[in-house]
Formats: C-alpha cells, sequence, structure tokens
C-alpha cells in the first residue's frame, strides 16, 4: 500500500504563470511517455515478475514516477494561475481551458488524453524490461525537448532534476537486466 | 530562507539520498557498503528531523509528540503543489 509524504520531491516555485509552457508540460503527465505512463508501467509489471528484487525495483521506481507526476501537476498548476482572458486566447489555451479551465488533466501536448496502450506489461521479464529501458530514454528525451523550449529558470530546475533521475532509473534497469537476464558473468549482482 | 525552512531543506536532502539507495540496494542487494551508507543516511535524517521537533513541533502527520497540537495540522494548506510549499 502506499504513504504519502507531504511534500514534493524536489521544490517547484514558479514565479511566472505562462499557459504556452503549460501545453507541453502537460505531456510529461498524460502524454505517451509522461510519469502516468512510468507509474502504471512499473507498478502494473511487478506483479508477473518472477525474481524479489525486481519486484522491489519496479515497486520503488513506480512510486516515484507518482512523485515525478506530482510535481508535473504542480508545474502546471503554478504556470495557469491567474490568467486574464487575454492571456489565455492569445496562448492557445483556450481549446483546454474549455473541458477543464484551471484544472490539471491527464493529457498530452497533443490534447490526446492518457490511454493504457501507452504501456505495455508482457507478463515476460526479458520483454518488460527491455520497455522499460526504452521508456526511461523516451522520458529523457522529452525532458530534452523541453529544456530547449523552456528558458524560465523556475522552470528549467526541476526538469534538469526529472531528466537527471530519468537517467538513473535506466541504469537500475540495466542492472537489472543484466543480473537476470543474461548469463550471470556481467551480473550488477554477483551474488545473485 | 528562514531556519525553518532551512532544516526542512535539509531533512529533504537526506530523504533524497535515502530514497537513491533503497533504489541501488533493490539492484545490489548484497552490497554491504551500500547497506551502511544507507544506515548512516537515516541516522543523519533522524538527528536533522529531531532537530527539527524540538523548535518547530512535529515534521510528519505520525511524530511522536503531538499532545501539544490542538488542531489537526495535517490538512493545512499550503500542500505541495503549491508556490508557498516551495519558497
Amino acid at each position: 500500500m502506499w504513504q504519502y509524504t507531504k511534500k514534493l520531491q524536489y521544490p517547484v516555485n514558479i514565479k511566472n504563470p505562462n499557459p504556452k509552457y503549460a501545453q507541453i508540460i502537460i505531456s510529461q503527465y498524460g502524454g505517451p511517455d509522461g510519469e502516468l505512463g512510468a507509474s502504471m508501467r512499473y507498478l502494473t509489471q511487478r506483479y508477473s515478475m518472477p525474481y524479489a528484487e525486481v519486484k522491489g525495483l519496479l515497486t520503488d521506481i513506480g512510486t516515484e514516477e507518482l512523485a515525478h507526476l506530482e510535481m508535473i501537476c504542480a508545474m502546471v498548476y503554478q504556470l495557469t494561475k491567474n490568467l486574464t482572458e487575454k492571456q489565455i486566447e492569445e496562448s492557445g489555451f483556450d481549446k483546454y481551458f474549455v473541458d477543464h479551465t484551471a484544472a490539471v488533466y491527464p493529457i498530452a501536448a497533443s490534447g490526446l488524453p492518457w490511454r493504457a496502450e501507452y504501456i505495455q506489461a508482457k507478463g515476460d521479464i526479458i520483454t518488460d524490461l527491455h520497455e522499460d529501458l526504452a521508456a526511461e530514454q523516451k522520458a529523457r528525451t522529452t525532458y530534452d525537448n523541453l529544456l530547449r523550449l523552456i528558458d524560465d529558470p523556475d522552470i528549467r530546475d526541476p526538469l534538469k532534476f526529472l531528466r537527471q533521475r530519468e537517467i538513473i532509473h535506466y541504469q537500475r534497469f540495466g542492472e537489472a537486466q543484466q543480473t537476470r537476464c543474461n548469463d550471470n558473468g556481467g551480473a550488477a549482482d554477483k551474488t545473485a | 530562507m528562514s531556519e525553518q525552512q532551512r532544516l526542512k531543506r535539509t531533512i529533504h536532502a537526506y530523504d533524497f539520498a535515502i530514497y537513491e539507495m533503497v533504489l541501488y540496494l533493490d539492484t545490489h542487494p548484497n552490497d554491504r557498503m551500500a547497506l551502511e551508507k544507507f544506515k548512516h543516511y537515516k541516522l543523519k535524517r533522524a538527528a536533522a528531523v529531531e532537530q527539527y521537533e524540538s523548535r518547530f513541533g512535529p515534521y510528519t502527520v505520525t511524530a511522536k509528540d503531538t499532545k501539544n497540537e490542538q488542531h489537526w495540522s495535517w490538512v493545512d494548506n499550503p500542500w505541495p503543489w503549491e508556490n508557498e510549499a516551495n519558497s
């Protein structure tokens, strides 16, 4: 089960609302390679995993992704505060606003709502770990793209943290794959 | 930032270090050095929490001494996604 700690994993304090930025950052919530997909993927795959430490890893990374989802939502929330009608119209945010006002809803930058088809749980450790490695790279690339488009340091700071975490997760999935999917010569955990 | 915020940030830093060790230990469950590091961070965090609580009251909703609380502060603003919780 889950405990909730009443804080963000890394602080988000954005001084300048910007609905244009909100529209692209929201992809890391409800988009194909976003944190909602990541958390659901890992928390779903763990049930059919054969090795204890892989169940642990998927549980713990999946839980951390929920914390990242929360940070992304905090960013969208802060970026869409106190908007004027003019800002809403000129930024193109009106298309989202009409259906959700200033709520934070899981969609991609394209406007497509999140879907379960973004994830897979194939029930095979080799397959699932390969998907997880790919997922972390896709997420990292998405953060790269956001950093290309956004110059506000208040926003760049938490984005860089989140990007770094994807790289670390990739490392951990790689180690799990080495230990459990190849012959033991290359295992990260030699005692496995 | 205030002393209270600074102490909170210190605890958060240890929270993060501990969580990093959790992920590493998931893929290296028999790494003794990593286990030692994990225990070390937990001790440091406990000390920081103790320091915080002695001066500012409970850090978590289940902190040991809540008898002085007249009011259920868990629900109080700000919540984590609001600017005030991160300044």
